[in-house]
């Protein structure tokens, strides 16, 4: 057995006793247990987070843009970082209140609550879905290259491995999944690829250093155009590579839940402020890693391994071994996280919804179980025999979703007008729009990126679907008094701004309205 | 097979949850977060919600008690803490108006407090967990208090809703 399989086993034994620990220390409190995360410090709450958001593009993806393109790869790093601010700043506040208004659990919900239609819930469930596979897909795919790289097996082998394991922990993953081993491993995450960066710009002797290398090799890897400056000027591909993980990202289900509960908002507040540093620290080093990676491997056959391979050459053995099982953890963590969510979504948003509107949460389990079982089979017929790239999935995923459904999310409380029809035209639009301009080979022809057509023809879709049919399909007069509400944004003092708890927001306008 | 269960409780009509911040309480907390805002008056509004007490199947064989209090105007369902009722006859809700934005009736409120709770449980306990949650208790109407403040700010009139239980709050019109 190499010293690295030896280590993921020590890793996933020693984050096993940490869940037992948690659970029995858990188990004297019969009421709360469902409230634990309401009980932990901000630092907590904000890596264990991030662990589950951290996937396998981060490892594969971002270090493949690194070794191809250089520092073009850092469009979507900015975008990654700024997307969160973004979202906070200028759609954050509205976008909650009316969830918390409208009792909006999920997403869908959200969209259904906002738009009364059962259409919304019958195409936004399935692309949903659709997206959600090939997101777990690139799980699937990175986790059977880490064990390939580990193991030494063949990728088929090795991911048929991977598959069963995220799906056993998927089943049986209760006791890993609290609190401590996301945050346990949200620091091994930091600390492993902080440590790769390190002791890779040790090893290619700093930073400019690097940098005077990777120009030896190609200057045009220096430029954010990309490695023959294919991309400069194309200002439609690199505005879809900004969007792509700032604005597409909110697309995504697992993203856009609230949790249950009443949360602490000062919290919530602080939680924030880590949750940017970690980002900060965390997202630029696959990129960079995969840059340098040019000067220490340069003959890498697959540039998707790049962060293993330079983890392997530039760190000790023992050190390879805790950074592969932290990748490995944050694989499955990830993939776990979206196969629990499309379950819910098929068996809440599908099942219940429109087969059997009486489904008992037995039978909950059971089709939820029934569909991870299906995308682990299918995930497996793809990849095995030809398994596409990580980025390339992940970016395309993002892009349909986010097509799909950001307009609708955005249009709801900005635009009074949005009614069902033009959120029904915006998604199918902008769906139709992303999958057939990737598939059509048109985004090299004309150097403009799925996400800005399929964001275009999303917006389209709602602002000529809404203003078509504004008498036929009006805006229901609850939900054009619930947006009044929700635009009375006063200046609240900025101090007190932030320590707000949102989830108050309902009862405070139902206050205020009583009254007068 | 499984055995459907046969189990009846009596729902309860009406309960009012305690007041844990009083009134100076209340003020006192907004003003360590802004020493310089002025209170100028404060009372006490209740909000309904559907409130339901579940056992719900746990890890090898155990069983644990679990709350869940759905908002009637807006049905929005939450995980709770066990509840602490008044005394009965001890308040009077004083309760607040219904807006019409998304309101519920007690059974759909029994259903989102089941859907919350299976779905809670299912990312907490994983594909593992069997189901089979059991409803032990309830109350159709449960009010909950918060008090709402007015207050200024460098000459600015707000009005602030202070959650009577843990002490959030949320900043209305201006």
């Amino acid at each position: 057995m190499s010293i690295e399989l030896a280590f993921l086993i020590i890793y996933f034994a020693a984050m096993a006793g940490i869940g037992v620990w948690a659970m029995k220390k858990g188990r004297s409190d019969s009421e709360g247990f469902l409230l634990a995360g309401r009980s932990l410090g901000p630092g907590v709450t904000a890596l264990r987070l991030q662990s589950s958001s951290m996937s396998g593009y981060m490892f594969m993806g971002a270090g493949s843009l690194g070794y191809t393109q250089g520092y073009f790869g850092m469009w979507y790093a900015l975008g990654d970082l700024g997307g969160g601010i973004l979202n906070l700043s200028v759609l954050g506040r509205r976008m909650r209140k009316l969830s918390q208004i409208l009792g909006s659990i999920t997403s869908i919900e959200y969209l259904e609550h906002r738009y009364p239609s059962k259409w919304i819930r019958l195409i936004a469930a399935p692309v949903a879905l659709f997206c959600m596979f090939f997101y777990v897909l690139a799980q699937f795919i990175a986790g059977g290259r880490g064990l390939e790289m580990v193991t030494g097996v063949s990728f088929p082998l090795a991911l048929a491995i991977a598959i069963g394991v995220i799906v056993l922990y998927t089943f049986l993953g209760g006791y890993l999944a609290v609190a401590y081993t996301d945050f346990v491993q949200a620091i091994i995450m930091v600390v492993g690829m902080v440590w790769i960066l390190v002791a890779t710009l040790v090893e290619v002797g700093g930073f400019t250093a690097g940098n005077q290398a990777v120009g030896e090799i190609n200057p045009n890897l220096l430029t954010m155009w990309g490695a023959d400056l294919g991309f400069h000027g194309q200002w439609g591909v690199i505005l879809g590579a900004l969007l792509v993980f700032s604005i597409g990202y909110m697309g995504w289900p697992h993203v856009v839940v609230s949790h249950m509960a009443m949360k602490r908002p000062s919290v919530a507040r602080t939680a924030g402020a880590y949750s940017l540093a970690f980002n900060l620290l965390f997202i630029p080093g696959p990129y960079l890693v995969g840059l340098f990676a040019l000067i220490l491997l340069p003959n890498l056959a697959n540039p998707e391994t790049a962060v293993f391979a330079v983890a392997d050459a530039v760190l000790p053995t023992f050190a390879v071994g805790i950074v592969m099982a932290a990748i490995m953890a944050a694989i499955m963590s990830t993939a776990d996280a979206l196969l629990l969510q499309a379950g819910t979504i098929a068996s809440q948003d599908i099942y219940a919804r429109f087969i059997n509107r009486k489904m008992t949460d037995a039978q909950m389990v059971k089709v939820s179980r029934i569909t991870v079982l299906l995308l682990a089979a299918i995930g497996y017929a793809i990849a095995a025999f030809d398994p596409p790239a990580v980025a390339e999935i992940v970016i395309f995923s993002t892009t349909v979703l986010g097509s799909a459904f950001v307009p609708s999310y955005v249009c709801a409380v900005w635009w009074k007008k949005a009614n069902a029809v033009g959120a029904i035209s915006s998604m199918l639009a902008g769906t139709g729009a992303s999958v057939a301009w990737q598939l059509s080979g048109l985004p090299s022809s004309t150097g403009i990126d799925p996400m800005v057509v399929g964001i275009l023809s999303s917006v389209l879709g709602m602002v000529v679907g809404s203003l078509l049919t504004q008498r036929s399909h009006p805006v229901p007069e609850r939900i054009t008094r619930a947006l009044d509400e929700t635009a009375k944004v006063g200046p609240i003092p900025a101090k007190m701004l932030l320590g707000q708890d949102a989830f108050l927001a309902a009862q405070a306008e139902v206050a205020a309205r009583s009254e007068g | 097979m499984q055995r459907k269960q046969k189990w009846r409780h009596a729902v309860k009509a009406e309960a009012v949850l305690t007041t844990v911040l009083d009134e100076g309480q209340a003020a006192d907390l907004l003003r360590a977060k802004e020493p310089r805002l002025r209170i100028h008056g404060a009372r006490l509004r209740h909000h309904p919600f559907a409130g339901f007490e579940f056992e719900i199947p746990y890890f090898a064989g155990q069983s644990k008690r679990a709350f869940a209090l759905v908002d009637y105007f807006s049905g929005k369902a939450f995980v709770t803490d066990s509840w602490n009722f008044a005394a009965e006859g001890a308040v009077l809700p004083n309760s607040v108006a219904d807006p019409g934005w998304n309101s519920i009736g007690f059974e759909t409120a029994r259903g989102r407090a089941k859907a919350l709770l299976s779905t809670a449980m299912l990312r907490r306990a994983r594909l593992a967990w069997r189901g089979e949650i059991r409803e032990v208790n309830s109350v159709r109407t449960v009010w909950k208090p918060n008090w709402l403040l007015d207050v200024s700010l460098q000459g600015r009139a707000y009005r602030v809703l202070v959650d009577g239980l843990n002490g959030g709050y949320f900043f209305l019109d201006s």
